[in-house]
């Protein structure tokens, strides 16, 4: 077997420290942001759970006698998903709102087509 | 294209041409009035005239008892009288009818024969039951099938006869009849008048002797199940003579009569071959009584399409249902014809169901009821249970 | 060539297919057919409001065979018919739900005819429609447990319920309690049995839904877990 790949050695030569950098793609960033990877989503209403089962404790989980504390804990969670919902429509058309933190993928497209890279 | 799906939902609401009955969305609490509107406190069948029409009457729980304890009153109605805790039934036209003659009979002529027929459900076994207890009532002694299909379909125990050659004996059904006519005339059999009329010699050492009362006849048979459909056949012909004699006035009443004429039977010998009811022993008891040679009674019978197969239910008609052979033993009869609702019974059911708190109430149930049921008595209680 | 097939064709370039076709799904109907508006005081409303010029003009879908303008057709009945449904078969369905109801008004009567007490006899609820109605909304649970994977360990999370999904889950549970009953007993009845129990806030679908809700209590901990 030592022999056969001393043979190989002609048409694979054995790479030699330091590796000369060799340019297979072009050094260039891409004009737009991919839409994969997951983000954190909502962990909400977590403070209203909590209440909402403290008061179940007491009660030995009697709804008739929490019945506020369900109702904050609900009221939460749909407030919750109206939010998502209009944040998603408009993250989807792409429109950007003035001093907005967390941007989407798409709003981050239109930014840069505005401001390419210029070469 | 789209014109006509837009015509099917608005057409009612686009400016009306029908007129529109406006109801509150409030329960429609009935008045006291209007309570008794369907009701009658009159329970003596007696007295039941053309103005009870329509109108519910009450059976006391000890005649229901008396009367109806081996059946008479169909099992989905029964269900209905338990929930209700009351039993009441609808006086209606042609139980009125055959009571009217019968109060009017000449009763020294021979027996006249009265023959119910209708559609499914359209209250032939309840009709019958209000003429049972106009019967019971007015102290007529009750013969009283509560329902023929029970013995020709679906008979307890079936046994060759040992008395009679190719016959075969229902006996525990035979049995089961002969205490129900016992309790129903127990208040009539205790009649000192009440003898049998020759010997009768069941074996060597069993005789039961003339001028012995009915009432020991009837136990007899009770005791001695094996002799039950004979001691039927037996009081079939005792209960003609006492009723010649003058002792007795009889109501024959069988419901599904014409399961004695369809071949169809789940009677079986011990051969496991099908028995025409002919050939069954009980059969010639009641088809004496139900002959026209004796007199001081009366026989009301039904023809019912439920007491066949199903396969062969075409008709209601009697001339079908009893056949050439049943139609020739009736002949002649009174054909009386049990109808579906009109539109004051209708209504005046729809009223009790609503007083018994069965249905709740909502604008437009009448017509939509009466629409779905076609007023017919059954449909319409069906449809409404699950209102 | 490729040997592709229609379908695959069609699911392949659903996106530019929709532009052109208007498409929903499985549906007979593109999504811009409205559904119909079969009761009178619904329909009544919406001439007073006036939107009914608008909504007159639109295609509409065709009723439904159970979509009746009686007062008797109940929205929720009809759900509870249609999660009955095994294979199709909508008449058995539509005759068991319907002689529970029958059943319902038997067993509440008796109860009736029982109590003496005028007051008492108030309380009692003596409309099938109206128990069904309450029963489904004492067993709506408030918060589910979903499994999230952690570091190679499947959590029991708690979280939110949307009002929809919450009126499936009590309605599944209460037919499965009517499932589990003695051979002689029927469906019907047992259904009937365990709706009036739940309308009165007792019986085993309660009982279901205080369980999960110890669970969800038991596993508040893990609530931070949900998709971060």
């Amino acid at each position: 077997m030592k022999i056969f790949s001393s043979l190989l050695i002609i048409s694979r030569p054995i790479p030699k420290e330091p590796v000369p950098f060799k340019e297979m793609l072009p050094l260039k960033l891409r004009a737009t942001v991919s839409g994969k990877g997951g983000k954190s989503s909502d962990v909400c209403c977590i403070h209203e759970m909590s209440v909402m089962f403290a008061c179940f404790k007491e009660n030995e989980f009697n709804q008739d006698l929490c019945s506020k504390e369900v109702e904050k804990f609900q009221m939460c969670y749909k407030d919750n998903l109206k939010t998502s919902k209009t944040k998603k429509e408009r993250e989807a058309k792409g429109v950007l709102t003035p001093g907005e933190k967390k941007l989407s993928h798409k709003q981050l497209n239109v930014l840069l087509k505005k401001f390419p890279n210029v070469k | 294209m789209y014109s006509s799906s837009i015509r099917f939902i608005f057409k009612n609401i686009l400016p009306l041409k029908t007129p529109v009955q406006c109801f509150s969305s409030a329960p429609l609490l009935l008045s006291p009035e209007k309570l008794q509107r369907f009701r009658t406190t009159e329970s003596q069948c007696l007295k039941h005239k053309d103005e009870h029409l329509g109108l519910f009457y009450t059976i006391s729980e000890e005649d229901r008892k008396r009367i109806f304890i081996y059946g008479g009153i169909p099992k989905s109605f029964d269900v209905q009288t338990k929930t209700f805790n009351e039993t009441c039934l609808m006086i209606r036209q042609p139980s009125l009818d055959i009571i009217n003659c019968l109060r009017n009979l000449d009763y020294s002529k021979p027996v006249v024969r009265f023959v119910l027929y209708g559609k499914k459900g359209s209250g032939k076994s309840l009709s019958l039951a209000h003429i049972l207890h106009y019967g019971y009532q007015s102290g007529f002694l009750i013969v009283h099938i509560p329902w023929l299909g029970n013995w020709m379909r679906r008979c307890k125990e079936y046994s060759n006869s040992e008395t009679k050659e190719g016959y075969v004996d229902l006996n525990l059904d035979a049995a089961a009849w002969l205490l129900n006519f016992k309790t129903q005339n127990s208040h009539l059999l205790s009649n000192p008048e009440a003898k049998t009329s020759i010997d009768y010699v069941w074996s060597k050492r069993e005789i039961t002797p003339a001028g012995s009362d009915i009432l020991n006849l009837v136990d007899h048979g009770i005791n001695r199940i094996k002799y039950a459909s004979d001691t039927i056949i037996a009081l079939c012909e005792e209960i003609k003579k006492l009723s010649n004699k003058g002792i007795f006035r009889t109501l024959v009443a069988v419901d599904g009569y014409n399961a004695f004429f369809y071949p169809n039977t789940r009677v079986y010998t011990e051969k496991k071959e099908v028995v025409h009811p002919q050939n069954v022993t009980v059969t010639q008891g009641f088809m004496s009584l139900t002959n026209f040679d004796w007199k001081n009674g009366a026989a009301v019978v039904t023809v019912d399409e439920i007491a066949i197969a199903e396969e062969d239910q075409i008709s209601h008609l009697p001339r079908y249902l009893l056949g050439k052979e049943g139609f020739e033993h009736l002949d002649p009869f009174v054909p009386v014809h049990v109808q579906n609702y009109t539109e004051k019974e209708l209504t005046s059911c729809l009223d009790y169901y609503r007083e018994r708190k069965w249905v709740n109430d909502y604008p437009g149930l009448d017509e939509e009821v009466k629409f779905v049921s076609d007023s017919n008595p059954y449909k319409l209680m069906k449809v409404c249970a699950p209102l | 060539m490729f040997g592709i097939t229609k379908i695959q064709f069609f699911n392949s370039n659903l996106k530019v297919l929709s532009t052109i076709i208007q498409q929903n799904g499985m549906s007979q109907y593109p999504n811009y057919y409205i559904k119909p508006i079969y009761k009178k005081d619904s329909q009544e409303e919406l001439i007073k409001s006036g939107e009914i010029k608008k909504l007159s003009h639109l295609p509409t879908r065709a009723a439904l065979a159970d979509q009746t303008s009686s007062f008797s057709n109940d929205p929720l009945a009809n759900l509870l018919i249609n999660y009955c449904m095994r294979e199709g078969n909508k008449i058995l369905a539509r005759n068991l739900v319907e002689q529970c109801f029958e059943n319902i008004k038997r067993l509440q009567l008796e109860k009736y005819h029982k109590t003496t007490n005028e007051e008492d006899k108030h309380q009692i609820d003596l409309d099938p429609k109206s128990i069904l109605h309450k029963a489904i909304e004492n067993c709506k649970p408030i918060l589910q447990l979903t499994p999230i994977k952690r570091g190679g360990v499947r959590y029991q999370v708690p979280v939110p319920i949307t009002d929809k999904k919450a009126q499936f889950i009590s309605m599944k549970w209460l037919i499965a309690a009517g499932q589990e009953k003695e051979s002689t007993v029927r469906f019907n009845l047992q259904l009937a049995r365990e709706l009036i129990d739940a309308a009165n806030n007792t019986g085993r679908v309660i009982k279901k839904k205080q369980d999960l809700h110890r669970q969800c209590e038991a596993n508040r901990a893990y609530a931070h877990y949900r998709w971060s």
